[in-house]
């Protein structure tokens, strides 16, 4: 298994919403993270909380980023105090359909991210 | 499935790097199997098509048959009255290129790692890098003339390379700067939870963690460093070899490190103390209270942890625990940043064994006069992150490297091999050091994993080339700083075959072991021997290549037992045996699931080329001169010597929940009491005891069924004892069986055949080895030693089952050093999980007089 990490960046202006910045993996060439994170199942996932002052807490939705109900098995993480790591290590399961993981912050819903699970 | 293109392909990011194609000999040679994979369809396909990543996140993979990389070496300077190993071992994290365990071999990922380097000086960005090494090999990045491997890696991540070589003398004295500067964002929230809080390290998913472990004996604070000095006989407390101080990071500002221009001038000055104190005595164990340390790096100290706590997610304060522990006369344990190693590698000049009274001046109060009883033994020793609960992670990560004490054992190598491979250096010095380790990023409990556990890297690369030539007689220095699993060498074979050869054309012939050599007779007896090397372990071989070039393969596997390390045929049956047949009771010992054995696969090409070796260096040094170099403090342990005994019982018991085994000594979990007393100088012989089992009987539908209780299975967990090596004694192991059978060699009911021996069940006493005892001289000296794994013995047509522990019985002379330092399984998740205890050597003094 892998273990990644989501950097979570403050957006470029002023009130606009944090990104979801997948660390050790490439962009795609207009700098963007498409498919988002990519992962096999079973990596371990955490994210990078690198604001100052805003907590962030993910949580898993559906392909419009409509938040789930949350099973402990599909728990993606706890809430982030700013400036910390997520808690617990996410550990990567096949979604039930297709093979992306769509999230969004539970605090600032204009927030999400996805992962696409490969193996 | 939506996967990317090949964007990541290293070949994008340098587009003048070619694209690999091995050299075609190399292509059926280099076939690396990782578990039941063979790579060999890989690597040839690889000819034929450009390389893709299996999905986006993957990159390439070095291929096999890479040069062994040099690893850099920190070495003492010598001095009078002692030689002084300087320099810095500095923590921090990188990104480097890993294999884990794909089913494409060619497939690596770049992971995120904490990681050793080493400087001669304190690294403030204008240090002094550690030195290549005299030995031949691949220069490792960051040097110059590095050349990256085949294909070469994406820009910004780099292959691992093991922690720098440590080399010094017997008598130097050690100083060498610890710095931690982990950031700690990229490790899940691996950080130190257990001052928030919290514990251990938590993830998602079925396999939830930490299920039914509990803080402190579970996964918990990657980012906190500390090293242990393995084999090392020295001051386990305060700046010696103390596993049991904490380094936590240094501290950082919006990411970046905030300078802490206190260390080094405080550890000048400290380290010049230090020198001072230790030529005084060498049993001194200076500094022995923080009041002895240099002030200002306390107060640094004392700040920094200030500011630590001040953090209000910090629920359990640091600074009020090392301040209590500094009233209460102990050594505090917390630590921001960095950490000064200070001690001697005491030296037993005595030509005698053993020594007489030594004369200690007389304002040393704490000691009486005594004098050095065993001093180190020179040979190869190893260092690591000792942290308990990161242990495990630390030292997948890499965290380790070599520590190389010469002495008379390396004079007597030079006196008879001359001058080295490329120059007029000590033959010994240029010999290969081979840094064995199983990389990863994972303790395994997270889910997905290696199941059997990571391959092995040699200096951090996977199955690297070594080269000899013709007849040469080389030293390789092994150490086996697994976190997990033992190196079963099993022989070599030509390039292209899958096996060893049954008739070997290379010799070896074995000449220490854990770091402490032979004797004449035991190096003599052990010509080319199947050899198992514990993780922990360490062995020195001479290895005699053949007079004919070409490239040879050397096997070994991955085990955990010694059961694992026994012929493949006849099948050893791994499932339920067939049922009893009640008219036909079947005849003892009836077949119960032991293990599985194990596949040996490539570990380390050999190239033999060049013109043939001659004279000295084409040959074995003679046992007699081995013998004669013999130091005498190595001396057996007498019968007479023993002053105590006591028995420690491991144990991995299935939990019925998750994790699925629980890691004990005695039935405790570590919990920072002492679990053993000995004397100071006191000689004991324990009985180490291995409870573990893996078998048992279960009823399903009224009739008893054998099933396995994997995990843990069976497992012959290596102990380890820091500070001072041992001997064994005796060992028994109910596994066994008789040579090239599968028939156990113990029995406990009906006619033994010739070889058995039969046991009364009912009498434990009579659970002992009934033949075959270690010889009572010449015993070999160890520090990691694997316990025979237990056996669930079936009884009465299987209705019945008994549990019958494996053991040895070690005899060590607790001298010296007073302390407190531990004892441990060398499974290093076993240890992180509980398996460990403190040893307390106490005082045989006290401060009081009666005149």
């Amino acid at each position: 298994m892998a273990v990644w990490s989501i950097k979570i960046v403050p957006g470029k202006k002023r009130g606009a919403p944090a990104t979801f910045v997948p660390q050790l993996q490439q962009p795609a060439p207009d700098g963007t993270y498409p498919d988002g994170l990519y992962a096999d199942s079973g990596d371990a996932v955490s994210w990078d909380n690198t604001e100052g002052n805003k907590p962030h807490h993910p949580v898993p939705t559906d392909a419009n980023y409509k938040p789930l109900p949350i099973p402990p098995a599909d728990e993606l993480s706890g809430k982030i105090p700013a400036g910390e790591s997520s808690r617990p290590a996410y550990v990567v399961a096949e979604p039930a359909s297709g093979n992306t993981i769509f999230y969004c912050c539970a605090l600032h819903p204009k927030e999400h991210g996805k992962i696409t699970v490969t193996s | 499935m939506t996967v990317r293109d090949t964007r990541l392909r290293d070949c994008d990011m340098h587009p003048s790097a070619s694209p690999h194609v091995p050299e075609p000999r190399w292509i059926a040679a280099a076939c690396l199997v990782a578990g039941a994979i063979a790579l060999c369809p890989a690597t040839a396909h690889a000819q034929a098509a450009p390389w893709k990543p299996q999905s986006p996140q993957y990159i390439q993979c070095p291929a096999p048959g890479q040069p062994l990389i040099q690893i850099p070496e920190i070495i003492a300077q010598a001095g009078k009255p002692a030689g002084k190993l300087r320099g810095t071992i500095l923590l921090n994290n990188g990104v480097q290129r890993l294999y884990l365990g794909a089913n494409d071999p060619t497939q690596c990922l770049p992971q995120d790692v904490r990681q050793f380097s080493g400087w001669l000086s304190y690294n403030d960005g204008s240090g002094t890098k550690a030195v290549l090494p005299a030995y031949p090999g691949a220069i490792p990045p960051g040097y110059p003339g590095y050349v990256p491997p085949n294909p070469p890696p994406p820009s910004g991540v780099l292959d691992p390379v093991p922690g720098p070589t440590l080399r010094a003398r017997v008598g130097d004295l050690v100083q060498l700067t610890f710095l931690n500067q982990i950031g700690t964002g990229p490790y899940w929230d691996s950080i130190d939870r257990g001052e928030k809080g919290q514990g251990c390290d938590e993830s998602t998913g079925g396999q939830r963690y930490p299920g039914l472990d509990v803080f402190p004996d579970c996964f918990h604070g990657s980012s906190t460093g500390n090293i242990h000095f393995h084999g090392t006989h020295t001051n386990p407390s305060s700046t010696g070899d103390n596993v049991l101080v904490e380094v936590r990071p240094q501290l950082r500002d919006k990411g970046k490190l905030i300078p802490d221009p206190v260390v080094v001038p405080a550890f000048e000055k400290f380290f010049a103390s230090c020198e001072r104190q230790l030529n005084k005595n060498v049993l001194s164990q200076w500094p022995y209270t923080w009041n002895d340390l240099q002030q200002d790096w306390v107060n640094d100290q004392l700040a920094l942890l200030k500011r630590y706590d001040a953090n209000p997610n910090i629920v359990n304060k640091l600074l009020p625990i090392d301040l209590a522990q500094r009233a209460a006369g102990a050594w505090p344990q917390y630590y921001i940043g960095s950490y000064p190693y200070c001690f001697r590698i005491p030296d037993y000049a005595g030509r005698n064994w053993p020594p007489g009274a030594a004369r200690v001046p007389s304002h040393v109060q704490t000691q009486q006069a005594r004098a050095l009883q065993m001093g180190q033994s020179p040979g190869t020793h190893w260092y690591h992150a000792h942290k308990h609960g990161s242990t495990t992670i630390n030292v997948a990560n890499g965290m380790t490297g070599a520590f190389i004490i010469e002495g008379g054992y390396d004079d007597m190598l030079n006196d008879f091999y001359g001058a080295g491979w490329t120059g007029p250096q000590p033959w010994a010095r240029s010999q290969p050091v081979l840094v064995v380790n199983q990389l990863g990023v994972s303790p395994n409990l997270f889910g997905g994993g290696l199941g059997g556990g990571a391959p092995f890297s040699i200096n951090g690369r996977l199955q690297p080339m070594l080269t000899m030539q013709p007849g040469q007689v080389q030293l390789w220095r092994i150490a086996n700083t697994s976190s997990r699993g033992s190196v079963f060498l099993t022989g070599f074979g030509p390039a292209g075959s899958t096996a060893p050869a049954p008739t070997q054309t290379f010799v070896w012939q074995q000449i220490a072991q854990d770091g402490v050599q032979f004797t004449g007779g035991n190096y003599e007896n052990s010509k080319s021997p199947k050899l198992t090397i514990s993780p922990g372990g360490r062995a020195d071989l001479l290895v005699q290549a053949p007079t004919e070039t070409g490239q040879y393969i050397l096997y070994a596997a991955q085990v955990r037992s010694h059961c694992e390390t026994l012929d493949a045929s006849p099948t050893i049956p791994t499932v339920a045996p067939p049922p009893p047949q009640p008219q036909k009771p079947p005849l003892p010992p009836y077949p119960t699931p032991i293990c599985a054995v194990q596949t040996a696969t490539p570990f380390l090409l050999v190239n033999v080329t060049g013109t043939a070796a001659t004279g000295n260096q084409a040959l074995f040094i003679p046992p007699a001169t081995v013998q004669a170099a013999f130091p005498p403090f190595l001396a057996d342990i007498a019968d007479s010597e023993i002053r105590g005994t006591k028995i420690l019982a491991f144990e991995s018991a299935p939990t019925g929940g998750n994790p699925g085994a629980a890691h004990s000594i005695d039935g405790h979990q570590f919990d920072g009491n002492v679990g053993e007393v000995v004397l100071l100088n006191n000689v004991e012989e324990w009985q180490v005891v291995n409870k573990t089992v893996n078998g048992g009987l279960k009823t399903i539908n009224g009739n008893p069924k054998v099933v396995t209780t994997d995990p843990p299975g069976v497992v012959d967990h290596p102990f380890h004892i820091h500070i001072n090596p041992f001997q064994i004694s005796e060992v028994f192991d109910p596994n066994e069986v008789l040579p090239g059978t599968t028939t156990y060699k113990y029995i406990f009911e009906g006619q033994p055949v010739t070889g058995q021996c039969l046991l009364d069940i009912t009498k434990p006493d009579t659970w002992k080895p009934c033949s075959n005892p270690p010889s009572t001289t010449g015993r070999i000296w160890w520090d990691v030693f694997p316990i025979p794994s237990a056996r669930a013995v079936f009884l009465a047509n299987n209705t019945r089952v008994v549990v019958v522990p494996g053991y040895f019985k070690m005899r060590s002379r607790f001298v010296d050093y007073t302390g407190q330092y531990v004892l441990h399984c060398h499974i290093l998740a076993h240890e992180d999980r509980g398996m460990m205890t403190i040893v307390e050597v106490v005082p045989l003094t006290t401060a009081y007089s009666h005149q």
